[in-house]
């Protein structure tokens, strides 16, 4: 049986590549957010915004 | 970084302890398959990846039926989050796809199955959808979008089916879960923990990605009051 390691190496690497990017993504986005929300003065509380439905 | 509601954290733990306890199963206590290998441990978080993103893709599909049929802000940033998740969870999918596929059958991708194919069109169709959303005319975007979501979610079964299009001794892309596969007890044990932690990331990835369409919102609404008022 050849020895299919490395494929599995680099099949569980490209997920959590993935994985760690998008979460950092999510990371960087919210609190560049909430940054700019602080400084206009904003409550960044989920309830205020979506009580306009 | 103010995280999204008081439950965040715990279900954020409860999470990364499934996925530690998932990966320790599937390299430490589940055998080495006889034919494949080592590379075959891929199958554990490749379908459960699946999984994890026909998921995230119904999500959108009822969000987004929901927001055509009530104009409902909340269903709409929930199609949003949803969708670029499950787009993120499309794209493990196809690279472990494409890796798994290299070793077991030699070739990267082939045009002929039907399976892969039309998962393709489907990370397509997710990619315009987050595209649209980024880039669309904010006016619109939002019926646009929903239009596409279901569009798009509406492909998984076809994805799914389009297996079968294919004569038994044509087909490339294996039906392991099918056909019987999995007979060693910890074989299902892994796979269902898999599941479970992916789709757990799932949910607490698009609850993260639903707060920063929140937090988009309060912006925007303020900045439009400030314009209007400038005005």
């Amino acid at each position: 049986m050849p020895d299919t390691f490395p494929d599995l190496f680099w099949g569980y690497t490209a997920i959590w590549i993935i994985l760690a990017l998008y979460i950092w993504s999510l990371g960087y986005r919210l609190s560049k957010l909430e940054r700019a929300a602080k400084q206009r003065g904003l409550v960044t509380d989920e309830r205020a915004t979506t009580s306009q439905d | 970084m103010a995280l999204p509601g008081r439950y965040f954290r715990p279900a954020l733990a409860i999470t990364f302890a499934l996925v530690a306890v998932s990966l320790f199963f599937v390299f430490m206590v589940v055998p080495n398959e006889r034919v494949m290998g080592a590379v075959q441990r891929i199958f554990y978080f490749h379908v459960a990846g699946a999984i994890a993103c026909y998921t995230a893709f119904a999500v959108v599909l009822v969000a987004s039926i929901i927001h055509l049929a009530t104009q409902s802000l909340k269903s709409d940033l929930l199609s949003a989050a949803a969708g670029e998740v499950g787009f993120v969870f499309c794209t493990i999918v196809l690279i472990t796809g494409m890796i798994w596929g290299h070793s077991a059958w030699n070739t990267w991708f082939r045009w002929e199955e039907p399976r892969l194919v039309t998962f393709l069109v489907l990370w397509l169709i997710f990619l315009s959808f987050s595209l649209l959303r980024e880039f669309g005319d904010p006016a619109k975007v939002s019926v646009h979008a929903s239009i596409l979501g279901i569009l798009g979610a509406a492909s998984v079964p076809l994805v799914y089916l389009s297996i079968k299009l294919l004569p038994q001794s044509a087909r490339l892309h294996p039906e392991v879960l099918e056909h019987g596969g999995l007979k060693h007890p910890a074989y299902w044990q892994g796979f269902g923990l898999s599941v479970i932690a992916m789709l757990a990331l799932t949910g607490v990835l698009t609850w993260l990605r639903y707060r920063i369409g929140v937090v988009t919102t309060q912006l925007n609404t303020l900045a439009t009051k400030e314009d209007s008022l400038d005005a």
